[in-house]
């Protein structure tokens, strides 16, 4: 199966702070990769530079096959780790603004989402609270028919509930012609999504395989893994 | 806690409820017992006897903690099993969808494809083109199954006991006082 994403020998610094240190990186299509580290692990730098948002310093990036540009935006679909909405809009105007950005905007399915979230379309986003934003936030991101979704810290400062019902959206929305990348350090609460899972620390790999594999290798659950790694 | 000890320590226990977990992959259970505290005549020892029935930590349709260190295709593939043997799904009948048992599940789909693969392996279902993943008929695997599982927790019963210093004797005591309270 061909790889969604390729990295070569990417590096990013921030002057003199290593964020990236030549990391070698390959994710295949049609997998739900658990990106996995400490808080300034590099996550969500290896993120952004996927999604156009930072050039690397050194290295190659390669998204379905291409450079990172116009094309590879528009087949990702991205969900920051803050809100990235305008306080004015209504949940309706965020709407609008998803439609005109990507033109794989799915309304059925946004309409869908929406309900299953419990969310109303006159809602405006200033009124919402943190678990109702990252839900908002989640529907317009897998609404669309990516190739690629990348999912930074999904379930960050969310109530259990509705943790629940982000972890079912994804679980519903995933199919095998896509692809999912997901960081988080909740490990405990996601691990159960992910088929691979890429431990990172200080900008590099130190373990990379599929979730079952390094439960059955080891005897114990990733999130123990990681504990063990980073405890 | 290490997989197929007692929770608790039954020294410090007390009266009331605990879970044992026993080892090994195959044993699908975990058992909830509830224990009340009896001292032997004249040796200070106390003793803790096992009064109740052996009760599913599961039952479908509830959030399932995965919590054991074993691939979770295999805690899956358990609970189907368990399941199985218990009655709970009868020989012919549908498993649900890969795509709704990893939404009841909250688990990645590939991991219960996984779980359907392997249980095919071992016989226990087939799948049907286009029509979905079926528990097998055959009543002998079923029984086999069910044999299978039940020595496993035997096995690892009569380990724990003596591991705790019961003599095999004691233990068949205990057994029988307990097969008889519940029988009554």
């Amino acid at each position: 199966m061909a790889n969604i994403v390729e990295t070569k020998n990417l590096s990013k610094s921030y002057f003199n702070k290593k964020a990236l240190d030549n990391l070698n990186l390959n994710i295949e299509s049609g997998k739900v990769v658990g990106i996995l580290g400490p808080n300034g692990s590099g996550k969500t730098t290896l993120i952004k530079i996927l999604t156009g948002l930072l050039r690397q310093s050194s290295g190659e990036v390669k998204v379905d096959g291409h450079d990172v540009g116009v094309y590879t935006k528009s087949i990702v679909s991205y969900l920051p780790d803050r809100n990235f909405l305008y306080k004015w809009m209504s949940i309706k105007d965020a709407e609008e603004f998803y439609k005109d950005f990507y033109k794989d905007f799915n309304e059925e399915r946004f309409e869908e989402l929406l309900k299953f979230m419990k969310l109303e379309k006159d809602m405006k986003i200033e009124e919402l609270s943190k678990g109702m934003h990252e839900k908002l936030n989640l529907s317009l991101v897998l609404s669309r028919n990516a190739k690629l979704y990348v999912l930074d810290e999904p379930i960050a400062g969310v109530d259990p509930v509705a943790r629940d019902q982000i972890l079912d959206a994804i679980i519903n929305n995933y199919n095998e012609k896509s692809s999912m990348l997901i960081t988080t350090h909740l490990v405990r609460d996601m691990e159960n999504l992910f088929d691979e899972v890429v431990f990172l620390k200080e900008g590099n790999i130190v373990l990379k395989g599929n979730a079952e594999a390094l439960r059955e290798e080891r005897g114990m659950q990733i999130d123990d893994i990681y504990k063990e790694i980073f405890g | 806690m290490a997989k197929g000890r007692f929770v608790c320590h039954l020294q410090t226990l007390g009266t009331g409820t605990f879970v044992w977990k026993p080892n090994k992959s195959t044993c699908p259970f975990h058992l909830t017992f509830h224990l009340i505290k009896i001292s032997l005549d004249n040796l200070k020892t106390l003793v803790y006897y096992i009064i109740n029935t052996p009760k599913h930590y599961y039952s479908g349709g509830e959030k399932m903690n995965f919590d054991d260190n074993l691939p979770i295709y295999i805690q899956i593939m358990n609970l189907i099993k368990s399941d199985i043997v218990s009655g709970k799904i009868s020989g012919g009948d549908k498993l649900p969808s890969v795509r709704e048992c990893s939404k009841e599940l909250k688990v990645n789909p590939n991991t219960v494809q996984r779980t359907y693969q392997e249980l095919e392996r071992e016989g226990l279902v087939f799948t049907q083109r286009g029509m979905g993943t079926f528990v097998t008929e055959d009543l002998d695997i079923i029984k086999s199954l069910k044999k299978d599982m039940a020595s496993e927790i035997i096995h690892s019963f009569l380990e724990e006991m003596s591991g705790l210093g019961f003599s095999t004797e004691e233990i068949i005591n205990i057994l029988s006082e307990w097969i008889e309270k519940e029988g009554k």
